[in-house]
């Protein structure tokens, strides 16, 4: 007999208890949380360490999918997302053979449910997992025209950064630092990963270890041997590879900021 | 029209002088020419000058008698000013003794049945040129509006049935029904039938009493209530008094719904919309108003509905004589949606 632990999230209470009763009829399932919003779940993952994840994807703060950007226990949970209406979403979890229950849940449609993220979570195939859940969430429609928001694990907490408010990037070895204004976040991510989530006509990156937020370029200084130093509005100066520094006139001359 | 004039003038002058020379008569042919001139210029000005007289009097028409009035006011002047020049140029050219009077009399006198014809020939066409240009502008605008209008219902219509309300809704009656609560499954299932009549019905009334708009929107709460719990408190303060007044159908529920969608910040605090009306200076001044984050936390609409659907339908409705604006919330945070509508009782 399968033997799950799972964790349910959903903001609608009446939905979350419907849900969490049907899990519970089910043989082998033990629901070990209930939370009404994605800081909550995250909080509350590290104690009960769930086999699978039962996310609503519309939810006050984070999303159902920024919730699952944000963790990061290893071996991933397996994820089944439940949404009452979202077309493009229902695409994308096809594509990427993510499971999916659409509201009104049904008993049998969860138990098919159940079965496949079961075997998922027994059976090997962890980093094939994972790799899907990557390309699921970089396929989302609202995500083709950039991230709007980066979501920061700091201790204790989850902190959601608006990509406006980013200065500019510094990127280290295996994590960047966002630098907006006086304050700074680490996200464990790295710098081109993070170039490819970023939306392209608002930032650039100028340099190996940086990127820059366009609105936010005061002035661009020539430095030795044909390299550049951009001057941040805040008067941080970063430099440009000699390669990008033509590439970095040509799209501030072009640069409008929408917002 | 002044080439048009210059070729008259020139073709006329060449047979005046022509017949004067037959006749016998001496008379030089700058005399000719300048009052034939002035003759044909002053009615290619007169053409000129009738054409925005006639244009105001067909864009804005007065009564019957005032507009009959002027067309033949239009027709006639003409014959009384073009003489004018004429005989002013008559006297200065020909000089001796005929005076200014002798010339405009003579002018106007000999001239006259050419003169009413000319005039009423000029009145006439432009009066059935510009009329004719008026109704094809006055078609196409009202065709332009009509389709405005039947876009504007489309987009109404898929609004009031948010898919993600409905399902969301269907999903409670679901847990409601496993759970075996009848009564519950029974009451929500009629609201949810309330609310999809009005939604129905309001695709094709565009207007209902304040009584059958606040009842759908009390149905739409129910259900949302549902689902929400305590999370969500609603007050909805609208005097009796108002409850016999004209709005737009569908108009407080879509409004609510987006506070809703964007006034919880997250899983566990409760929301508060309060929805008022009020009347102040035959306005209708509707408010809904909640203490979420706020406006400037709003992120893009999603569904790409909100609030410019429902502005779109108020243009459409009542042009610039409603409004809607979304501003910060007075106390601080949270969102206030005012809608201002002329004040129509039924």
């Amino acid at each position: 007999m399968i033997d799950l632990r799972v964790v349910v999230v959903d903001d609608e209470p009446l939905a979350r208890e419907g849900l969490v009763e049907l899990l519970e009829a089910y043989p082998g399932v033990t629901v070990v949380g209930a939370f009404a919003d994605a800081a909550a779940a995250l909080a509350g993952l590290e104690r009960v360490r769930p086999d699978v994840l039962f996310v609503d994807v519309q939810m006050p703060g984070l999303n159902g999918f920024e919730l699952v950007e944000a963790l990061t226990s290893d071996p991933l949970p397996g994820v089944v997302f439940v949404t009452a209406y979202d077309e493009y979403a229902i695409r994308a979890f096809e594509v990427n053979a993510i499971d999916y229950l659409l509201k009104p849940v049904t008993a049998e449609r969860l138990g098919q449910a159940i079965e496949r993220v079961g075997a998922h979570v027994r059976g090997a195939g962890d980093r094939d997992y994972r790799a899907s859940m990557a390309a699921l969430l970089k396929g989302l429609p609202e995500r083709a025209q950039g991230a709007g928001r980066l979501i920061v694990r700091e201790v204790g907490q989850i902190v959601v950064v608006p990509t406006r408010d980013v200065d500019w990037i510094e990127g280290a070895d295996y994590y960047c630092k966002l630098h907006c204004g006086a304050k700074v976040h680490l996200l464990r991510e790295t710098l081109g990963s993070l170039e490819q989530r970023l939306d392209s006509r608002r930032f650039m990156r100028v340099h190996r270890s940086a990127i820059v937020n366009l609105a936010r370029v005061g002035a661009v200084e020539a430095h030795l041997r044909g390299e550049g130093i951009v001057v941040l509005t805040s008067g941080t100066r970063v430099k440009v590879t000699r390669s990008r520094r033509e590439e970095l006139e040509r799209r501030l001359e072009d640069f409008h900021d929408t917002e | 029209m002044s080439a048009t004039a210059l070729v008259v003038v020139l073709l006329r002058s060449l047979q005046l002088a022509q017949m004067a020379g037959q006749t016998g008569a001496q008379v030089g042919w700058k005399p000719i020419l300048a009052t034939q001139a002035s003759f044909w210029v002053t009615w290619s000005i007169w053409a000129g000058v009738s054409v925005p007289l006639m244009r105001r009097l067909i864009e804005h028409p007065p009564r019957t008698i005032l507009r009959v009035g002027s067309l033949i006011g239009l027709a006639l002047l003409p014959s009384i000013l073009v003489p004018i020049p004429y005989g002013l140029i008559h006297w200065l050219t020909f000089g001796g003794g005929q005076s200014f009077g002798f010339g405009y009399i003579h002018t106007a006198t000999h001239d006259v049945i050419t003169n009413v014809l000319l005039g009423t020939a000029i009145a006439g066409v432009t009066y059935g040129y510009l009329g004719l240009q008026r109704a094809r502008h006055l078609e196409v605008t009202a065709a332009h509006l009509n389709a405005q209008l039947s876009k504007a219902q489309l987009d109404t219509l898929r609004a009031q049935l948010n898919p993600h309300f409905l399902f969301n809704a269907l999903n409670s009656i679901a847990v409601l029904a496993r759970r075996g609560q009848a009564a519950d499954v029974e009451r929500m299932v009629t609201q949810l039938a309330g609310l999809l009549r009005h939604a129905l019905e309001s695709s094709k009334e565009q207007v209902v009493t304040m009584r059958v708009e606040l009842e759908a929107l009390r149905q739409y709460l129910a259900i949302e209530q549902v689902r929400y719990r305590d999370r969500l408190v609603v007050t909805v303060d609208v005097p009796d008094v108002l409850l016999d007044r004209v709005v737009p159908s569908l108009l407080l529920q879509p409004l609510v719904e987006n506070g809703i969608r964007h006034g919880f910040v997250d899983g566990s605090q409760p929301l508060h919309v309060a929805v008022r009306a009020r009347v102040e200076a035959a306005r209708l001044i509707l408010s809904v108003v909640d203490d979420g984050p706020g406006p400037a936390h709003r992120d893009d609409p999603p569904e790409g509905l909100g609030l410019g659907n429902t502005r779109a339908r108020l243009a459409g409705l009542y042009g610039s004589g409603a409004s809607l604006t979304l501003a910060p919330a007075d106390h601080g945070h949270g969102a206030k949606v005012t809608v201002v509508l002329p004040d129509r009782p039924l």
